[in-house]
C-alpha cells in the first residue's frame, strides 16, 4: 500500500484533537470547588459548592440558615444568642470552617483545589 | 420532485440505514455512538454544495428522531447540535484542507466536534454541569470510534461500488411510491396536552405514576416498548448525582457520597423525560403532518430508508457489501418497503382518557406539593 500524501494533515489533526482531550481531562480534574460538609445533631449533610443555593438546618435552638453562592458557603442567620457565626467571611477554601456552636452546625469545606494557605505554607 | 431533492432525500435515508444498524449495538451511554450513519456525510462532503448538505444534514437529525421516537423530547435538541455542528464543521474542514487530509482526519474532527456540542447541550437541558465528568471519556472513545469510522469511509470509497455510481451525475435514484399514513389528529392533540402536562409535573412520585400512564399510552399506540435506554438513562442520572450531593447523606463513598436531595433530583429528571420520551413516541405514531419542502424531503426520505432496509434484509455479505448492495437495489426502486401494518391501531378514545388521568395527576401534584 503506497503512503497517501494526507497522512501528515490526519497525523496532525489527531494530536491536536488529543491534546484538547487531555486538556480537557486536565480542566475537570481541576474545576471542582468541592463541596461544603454540614455537621448537624441528626446526621451529615453534604452540597456541592457549584451550584447556589439556600437551605435550613435545624439544630436544637432552632434553624441555622445557610447560603452557598458563587463558590462560597456562609451562616446568613441562625437561632444563637451571639450571632457570631453569621459575621464569619464566607468560605471557599478546602479545610476551612464556620461553626455555630450553640446551635451544633459546623460547616466544613471539603475536596476544594483551594487549599488553606497555611496547609502550603508549612 | 427534482433528482436534487430525490439525491437529497436518499443520501438522509442511507444514514437512518446505518444509524438504525447502529441502534443494534449496544452502549453504555444513551448518547455514545460509533457513528455509522455519519458515513455517507463524509462521503459526499466534496461532491455536494452546501445548500443541499444543509438539507441532508437536517433530514438525518429530524429522520433519526422520527425512526427512534424521541423527535418530540429534548433529546432531539442534543442529537441536532451534535449533527449540525460536526456537519458543518467537516465541511468546512475538507474545503480548506482538500487533499492535505483524508477522511480520517475529518471525522476525528467531526467526532470531537459533535462530542462537544452534545456535552454542552445535555449539560443545558437535562445533566446540569455533571456531566462534564463523562467529557474525558466521551471525547477519547469518540477519537478511537472516529478514526475506525474514517478507515471504512476510505475503504468504502476505494471498493466501494456504490459510491462510483453515485458521485457521477447522472445518478437518479427511482421516485418510490410514497403511501398515504392516516393522521390521528386527535391523538397528536392528546400528546401535546400530555407533553405539557408532563414538563408542569413536580415530585419524583407524581411523575413515576404519569410515566407508566404514558408506557400504557405507548401501548395503546402500538408502539415497540424498549426498557433498557429509560433505565440506562436513570442509572446515569443518578450516577451523576454523586457528583453533586445536596441534603442529608445516605451513605459515602471516599469524596463521593449519595444525598437525599440529589436523588430526589435525579429520579425527578429522569423520570420527566423517560415520560416525555414516551410521550414522543405515542405523538409519532399518531403520524402528525407537516407542510413545506422540509416536510416533502422527510417523507421521501422515510419512504427511501423503509426501501432501504427491505433491500439490506436480502443482501448477503460482509456489512459494508450488504449496504453497497442495499444502496445500489434501493436507487433501482426493485424492492417496495415492507410496511409494518399500523392500520390496526388501538381505540383513541383510551388514549384520551389516560392523557386526562396524567393532566389531572400533573395538576394535583403542583396542589399538594
Amino acid at each position: 500500500m503506497k503512503i497517501p500524501g494526507s497522512l501528515a494533515g490526519d497525523i496532525i489533526i489527531i494530536i491536536l484533537c488529543a491534546v484538547a482531550v487531555f486538556f480537557v481531562f486536565a480542566s475537570s480534574q481541576n474545576s471542582g470547588s468541592g463541596y461544603v460538609s454540614v455537621q448537624t445533631p441528626d446526621g451529615i449533610y453534604r452540597y456541592s459548592l457549584d451550584s447556589d443555593r439556600l437551605f435550613t438546618i435545624t439544630g436544637p435552638l432552632g434553624d441555622t440558615i445557610i447560603e452557598i453562592r458563587d463558590g462560597k458557603a456562609r451562616i446568613i442567620d441562625s437561632a444563637c444568642p451571639t450571632k457570631t457565626c453569621t459575621f464569619q467571611t464566607p468560605i471557599d477554601r478546602s479545610g476551612s470552617f464556620i461553626a455555630c456552636l450553640p446551635n451544633h452546625v459546623l460547616l466544613t469545606v471539603v475536596g476544594s483545589m483551594n487549599e488553606e494557605v497555611d496547609d502550603v505554607a508549612y | 420532485m427534482s433528482p436534487t431533492d430525490r439525491k437529497i432525500s436518499f443520501i438522509a435515508a442511507s444514514t437512518l440505514l446505518l444509524s438504525s444498524l447502529e441502534y443494534l449495538i449496544p452502549k453504555p451511554l444513551p448518547f455514545l455512538r460509533l457513528g455509522l450513519a455519519n458515513l455517507p456525510l463524509l462521503l459526499v462532503l466534496q461532491s455536494i454544495d452546501y445548500p443541499p448538505y444543509f438539507f441532508i444534514l437536517l433530514l438525518k437529525a429530524i429522520g433519526q428522531g422520527m425512526v427512534s421516537g424521541t423527535l418530540f423530547s429534548y433529546l432531539f435538541f442534543i442529537s441536532l447540535a451534535g449533527t449540525m455542528s460536526s456537519g458543518f464543521t467537516m465541511k468546512l474542514l475538507k474545503g480548506l484542507l482538500k487533499k492535505r487530509v483524508s477522511l480520517v482526519g475529518i471525522s476525528v474532527v467531526g467526532a470531537f466536534v459533535s462530542n462537544l456540542a452534545q456535552l454542552q447541550v445535555a449539560s443545558w437541558v437535562v445533566y446540569g454541569p455533571a456531566i462534564w465528568v463523562a467529557a474525558p471519556l466521551m471525547l477519547g472513545l469518540g477519537m478511537i470510534t472516529s478514526i475506525i469510522l474514517g478507515f471504512l469511509g476510505e475503504r468504502y470509497l476505494q471498493y466501494g461500488s456504490f459510491p462510483k455510481t453515485f458521485l457521477t451525475d447522472s445518478f437518479e435514484p427511482v421516485l418510490p411510491t410514497v403511501e398515504e399514513q392516516t393522521h390521528h389528529i386527535e391523538r397528536t392533540i392528546a400528546m401535546i396536552v400530555a407533553i405539557a402536562a408532563i414538563l408542569f409535573a413536580q415530585g419524583p412520585i407524581p411523575l413515576l405514576m404519569i410515566t407508566l400512564l404514558m408506557y400504557a399510552i405507548q401501548r395503546m399506540s402500538r408502539r415497540k416498548i424498549r426498557l433498557l435506554p429509560p433505565l440506562m438513562l436513570l442509572f446515569s442520572l443518578i450516577l451523576l448525582a454523586l457528583f453533586e450531593p445536596s441534603g442529608q447523606v445516605i451513605f459515602t463513598l471516599g469524596t463521593l457520597a449519595l444525598t437525599k436531595g440529589s436523588i430526589a433530583l435525579a429520579l425527578t429528571k429522569g423520570l420527566r423525560l423517560i415520560a416525555l420520551l414516551s410521550a414522543s413516541q405515542s405523538l409519532v405514531s399518531s403520524n402528525p403532518r407537516f407542510k413545506g419542502r422540509l416536510a416533502s424531503l422527510l417523507v421521501l426520505a422515510l419512504s427511501y430508508f423503509g426501501i432501504l432496509t427491505a433491500c439490506f434484509r436480502t443482501v448477503k455479505g460482509s456489512l459494508l457489501e450488504r449496504v453497497d448492495g442495499a444502496l445500489f437495489c434501493g436507487a433501482k426502486g426493485t424492492l417496495q418497503a415492507v410496511h409494518s401494518s399500523q392500520n390496526e391501531q388501538g381505540s383513541s378514545v383510551s388514549i384520551i382518557i389516560t392523557t386526562i388521568l396524567v393532566v389531572g395527576i400533573s395538576i394535583a401534584s403542583r396542589v399538594w406539593m
